[in-house]
This record gives structure tokens, sequence and C-alpha cells, in this order.
């Protein structure tokens, strides 16, 4: 802890911050410890499965989508809230958890404020009139939905990276709130702060000119799968990957 | 003037009043808000896990166990009587049921047994609480008269 130095005054109501010292004991974040990363490989996955993300939700919506520039950044995990519009923000989430050869976790983001014009483009609107709200504003046709276009953009996404690395990726089945971001990203934090102090982000945008839809991916690799995304090589040849 | 200050994740802040601690869209994690009404000083903490892992001693905002016995020793540096102190726990909620209707203990649920056990174990009477649910939370912690305000998207707003 920091001491306070002799003779200046204490301010009232100052919020203090516990430090925690110099990092001791066992060594964590391989994101850290290893040699340094070649981010423009994981920038060619993330576009990779942006791509493939955004060809098939635009054959779902009927629609052509553009793609925003793919990122790929490692962050402290205090930041991660940060990479989508901060914790207060309301959001649309999907949320699903990869396995297989790389494991890792998938959220697929839309502002509440998004929802209008997502579901108005997927769901009959006398279809969702007769279904009950359950709660979060939604009627379980539109809760469906939603689910089903995770399922789809994230299959699709995983698929691009399969293809490109030669390794399975298999999403589990979408688990969906609309909430704060800050909430709906504890999760992510939780499983990587057992082992890590960052979060390797692989994250793109798609967007729908007319309407302004946009829909945020976010990939965010469990450690342990590093290697598998790092360093299997790109497979030759494969320039632009199979659609679903 | 009143200082206001926002806690991300594995944050540990402790204060004196005229102050307020906050923590924006909490969901499985825990807030939990220590408080000695007499001298006005407190603290508050963004819990992500219920232990740290072994042989780890960085980051003791992040883990139920360190958290707590972090705040209750800085409090006490800022005055605070440790008879005197009173807890506050909200969040530990389940966001996404991945595996609706299998019975397991979440993250969020195990966060908070942690958290409540630490508190125990510190002889610190827990007084409000409001965990668990399916939805995020906003909190606001004041360290004028030790209320904890807790906001929600669906639900409003409640003072505990």
């Amino acid at each position: 802890m920091k001491a306070r130095r002799g003779g200046r005054p204490k301010r009232r109501g100052a919020a203090r911050r516990v430090r925690a010292g110099r990092p001791r004991g066992r060594r964590r974040a391989a994101l850290r410890d290893g040699p340094a990363r070649d981010m423009t490989r994981f920038h060619a996955l993330s576009e990779a499965g942006a791509r493939n993300a955004a060809t098939a939700l635009s054959q779902i919506l009927g629609r052509p989508l553009r793609l925003s520039v793919p990122w790929a950044r490692v962050l402290p995990l205090e930041k991660v809230k940060e990479m989508a519009g901060g914790p207060s923000r309301v959001v649309c989430a999907l949320s699903l958890k990869v396995y297989g050869e790389a494991r890792g976790s998938l959220l697929v983001v839309f502002g509440r404020e998004q929802l209008p014009i997502l579901l108005d483009m997927v769901v009959p609107a006398a279809w969702a009139a007769r279904s009950r709200d359950d709660g979060q504003g939604l009627s379980a046709m539109e809760r469906s939905a939603l689910m089903e276009i995770g399922n789809i953009l994230a299959c699709a996404y995983l698929n691009a990276l399969s293809h490109l690395l030669g390794v399975s990726l298999l999403p589990s089945i979408p688990g969906l709130a609309v909430d704060m971001l800050g909430a709906v990203t504890d999760h992510l934090l939780i499983e990587l702060a057992a082992i890590s102090d960052s979060a390797l982000v692989l994250a793109s945008q798609v967007v729908e000119p007319a309407s302004g839809l946009k829909g945020s991916i976010f990939f965010l690799p469990h450690p342990s799968a590093l290697t598998v995304l790092g360093g299997e090589p790109i497979r030759p040849g494969a320039s632009r990957p199979a659609g679903p | 003037m009143t200082r206001h200050r926002s806690l991300s994740a594995g944050e540990l802040r402790v204060a004196e009043a005229p102050a307020r601690l906050s923590i924006h869209g909490l969901g499985s994690c825990v807030a939990v808000f220590i408080y000695d009404p007499a001298k006005r000083v407190g603290g508050m903490a963004h819990i992500l896990l219920p232990g740290p892992p072994r042989d780890s001693t960085d980051h003791v905002g992040r883990y139920a166990t360190t958290a707590v016995a972090a705040m209750v020793d800085e409090t006490i540096r800022l005055g605070a009587k440790p008879a005197a102190l009173l807890a506050k726990v909200t969040g530990g909620s389940r966001m996404f049921a991945y595996d609706a209707g299998k019975e397991r203990p979440t993250v969020g649920d195990k966060n908070v047994e942690a958290v409540l056990r630490a508190l125990r174990e510190a002889g610190i009477e827990i007084i409000a609480t409001d965990v668990g649910g399916d939805h995020g939370r906003t909190v606001v912690a004041d360290l004028q008269d030790g209320s904890l305000t807790i906001m929600t998207v669906r639900g409003g707003s409640k003072v505990v």
C-alpha cells in the first residue's frame, strides 16, 4: 500500500484505491508471457470469421451487409467492458461457448435500440403479436428468432476459422439476455480471471446500410487456444472461406 | 464535493463521506459494500471469483476472501471500528441459461456464497442482500448515509 506523504492534507471524501502491490506468486497470463504475438494473424482470423458471418446474415435477411474493419487486440480484463460501448450500455447479447480444438467464448451484440429493426426483418409481425412477453420485453417467437440468428452467426464465424486453421470449433446453444453490457460480459472476465490478466479479443461489426442495423461479434479465445489459433498455418489456397 | 468513483471488475476502493462508489452493469460478479455508520467510512469491492488460485497474492479485489479482508483492513485505517462494520451484498446473477433446468450452482451463486462466508468469518453483520436472479444491476453506495441504491434495466431502482 502506498503511504501518504507527510504534510499533505487528506482530502475529505477522497476514495482510496487499494493497491494490490507488485504481482507475485504464480505467473499468469499466457498473453504476456509468450513471445510477441503476430496480431496480423488474429486480424486475418477476425476478418475471415466476420466475413462468413456477414454472408450468412445477409442470406437470412435478404439484404447486402457491409463489414466494418475487424480488429484484434489484447485488452486488460478491466477494459473488456469498454469494447462495445461501456458497461452501462443496454444491449441484446447472444452468448455462446466455443468447444473443440480451440476453446473460447463468442458474444454477438446488438444495441437495444436495434432490436425493433432486427426483429422486423426476421419475425412476421402477426406471429410476434400473438406470443407472450417473457419479461425481457420479448415474445417467445422473438426470443427464438434472436437465438437462431446468434446460432447462425456463430456457426458461420467458427466455420470460417475451422476452414482456415484445419481444426474443429463447435458452438454451444446460445444464451440470450437484454441487459447492460457490463452484466452480459461478467462471465467472460470470470472465466479468464483465474488464469490471466488480459483477454485477446477478435472483434468485427456488420452493418446493413439501408436500415442502419449494426451487430458486433466478439470472439475471446481461451488462453489455452492461442497456440492453435496463433501457431497453426493458414491452409494454402483458403483465400475465401466457404459459406454456411 | 461528493466524489464519485466507478469500480471496474476486480477493483476495490475505500472512502469516507461524502463519496459514492458505484458499479455499472453487475452480472454474475458480486458487489460487497461495508460501512461504519458512526465514522461514515466504508468500502466496496467488485468481486469475480470466490478465492485466489494457489500461490497467487495479487489482484486482491478480484476474490471474495482477499477483498473482504483487504476492505476491513483499509476501512480500519480510515478510522472504522471493526465491531461497527455492516455489510450489504448484491449481484451474483445468472445472466444466461445455457443449461436451463439443471440445478447446478452458477458462478454467481458461488461468488455470493463465498462473500457471505468471508463476511461472517470476519465478524461483519450482513444487513441487506439483493442477489441472484437473471438481471444486471447498477449499484451506488453512498458513504454519506450507508445506503445502497440498486438499479436494473427492467425494474427501476430500489434502496437497501
